[in-house]
């Protein structure tokens, strides 16, 4: 059973085609996108060469790469703190029926609420801190992290279990070896619709409560009508965004997963 | 050691009701080679189960030299072959040994899987080999341990003629090393018969002991020998409904089945 659970998780790594289409794709839309800047010629679109120019010079003077790491910090700390609660909640919820009826009311309220409700209440109660941001984003990420993993902790296989009880593997073992490799599949789902998520939210927090970073500095363009900076910022992090998943993600994803082949 | 002392009195399952075990009074020597025969749906598993610690809800004792066997643990190891290899597909099959035998074993692993001819893919992953291959790793992984019991789940069922009848070679060569008591559940007569020193029968379900048979066959045998044959034969010709669980009335008795199989 827990096989069949594991395979029906959809397959996210591409195939040789399907990137070259992709790439083709990718192409097309900034060509597209300098075509309509060249015939506009307005400074409410600058051109891809423009943004690209402006990348540049934000990375030499080094304000782009403070905040750029400010906020990729505020993503790695809500990151680490929802998986970590998110899974040992999951595990609970799906081990234990008490826990699960307990908790499910709750969890339902969580998925539903609306990001910028619990940002706005967590700087409401406080303040404009740093630990409010990030507790902010947290919240936004936990519920989702524990359906995954409640789902992978039901699919357990309860024969493997047995192996371990009957050869006497201690907790710790049984725990690494024979329970958590059940969860990976779980595991890295959560995390990859995890980042993705907190990538967006942090944005949102930065922008409402914090004086740096890279939603900071959105909002201030924005005030000052700078197209410019915010299409530079944009394309800095989108650039880290896919670094991350072909550099991290991928790669612990096919390890993790390596026996599956 | 005076061996392993099996007394249940009932077993039933909480949630359905039904009866599974009654009455099982079941005695392994040391070194004997025990296997159980029974209608299938008969609870044989369930005693298994019950020997491993793995279900404790029942009533009576499982116990060797009057120390319960999962309370005070006198056995210092049981292994376990399961009807499905169930190994772990995320570990190789090297790793899968070493599991369960502790890190710094490496060389003892080596000579178990260099035993069951596997020695050239310790470092494939299960997935990668075939079901006979598998079973030759839970074999392995079985006696790694160094069970003084060792429990078996009907290991060669769903397995072609030839590789089930490799695999019991394989078993024998194992077991006659170390002699463990082992506890092997088969619906397989046959099998049964090409395997163990006693054959215990149980009825259908709630399940209880009909016929406690010893098997007086020189060893090595294999399913298809002669004597096997003859012994088959013959006990089926007294009693056509044993695999059933049904024994033809009182002539049934340890001195008449020792004739039968000497």
């Amino acid at each position: 059973m827990a096989q069949h659970a594991i395979q029906s998780l959809p397959q996210v790594t591409p195939r040789r085609s399907e990137n070259w289409l992709r790439g083709l794709s990718l192409l097309g839309f900034v060509l597209f996108w300098q075509v309509i800047a060249w015939s506009l010629d307005s400074d409410l679109l600058p051109s891809p060469t423009e943004v690209l120019v402006g990348l540049w010079a934000q990375i030499i003077n080094g304000e782009l790469l403070t905040h750029l790491g400010i906020t990729l910090i505020r993503v790695l700390v809500s990151f680490l703190i929802a998986m970590l609660i998110g899974v040992a909640l999951g595990v609970f919820m799906g081990r234990s029926k008490s826990w699960d009826a307990g908790l499910d009311g709750i969890l339902v309220i969580g998925l539903n609420i609306p990001a910028l409700v619990t940002i706005i209440l967590c700087y409401i109660w406080f303040g404009l801190t740093e630990v409010a941001a990030v507790v902010a984003v947290a919240i936004n990420k936990i519920p989702m992290v524990i359906v995954t993993v409640r789902e992978g902790t039901r699919a357990l296989d309860k024969h493997l279990m047995e192996v371990a009880q009957v050869y006497q593997l201690t907790r710790w073992e049984t725990f690494r070896k024979v329970y958590l490799p059940q969860l990976y599949p779980y595991l890295v789902s959560a995390a990859r619709n995890g980042l993705a998520l907190i990538w967006k939210i942090v944005l949102v927090v930065e922008l409402l409560g914090r004086s740096d970073g890279v939603g900071f500095q959105l909002g201030t363009f924005f005030q000052l009508f700078d197209i410019l900076g915010i299409l530079v910022y944009t394309l800095a992090f989108v650039i880290v965004i896919l670094l991350i998943e072909a550099w991290v993600m991928r790669p612990a994803e096919a390890y993790l997963t390596r026996w599956r082949k | 050691m005076n061996g392993l002392t099996i007394r249940v009195e009932n077993k039933t399952y909480q949630n359905t009701g039904t009866c599974t075990l009654k009455d099982i009074q079941l005695d392994v020597t040391p070194g004997e080679f025990v296997a159980i025969v029974g209608p299938s749906g008969a609870g044989k598993s369930t005693l298994l189960n019950m020997v491993a610690g793995l279900d404790k809800d029942f009533e009576g004792e499982i116990t060797v030299d009057n120390a319960p066997l999962h309370v005070t643990q006198p056995l210092k190891q049981i292994g376990f072959m399961f009807q499905e290899s169930r190994l772990m597909p995320w570990l190789t099959v090297l790793d899968n040994l070493l599991l369960v035998l502790g890190k710094e074993q490496e060389d003892k692993a080596r000579e178990l899987l260099r035993q069951v001819h596997l020695t050239d893919i310790e470092n494939h992953f299960p997935g990668q080999l075939s079901g006979g291959m598998q079973r030759r790793v839970a074999l392995a992984r079985a006696f790694s341990v160094e069970p003084d019991l060792l429990l078996m789940d009907e290991p060669f069922m769903s397995l072609d003629a030839p590789t089930a009848e490799y695999l019991r070679g394989l078993l024998m060569d194992l077991w006659s090393e170390t002699k463990p008591m082992v506890l092997f559940v088969t619906h397989y007569l046959r099998e049964a018969l090409a395997l163990a020193d006693r054959i215990v029968f149980l009825s259908e379900s709630p399940a209880h002991v009909v016929l406690d048979m010893p098997v007086n066959l020189e060893r090595p045998r294999s399913v298809e020998d002669v004597d096997v044959n003859k012994l088959h034969a013959d006990l089926l010709h007294l009693n056509p409904h044993l695999l059933s669980g049904l024994v033809n009335g009182k002539q049934w008795n340890k001195a008449s089945m020792t004739e039968a199989a000497s």
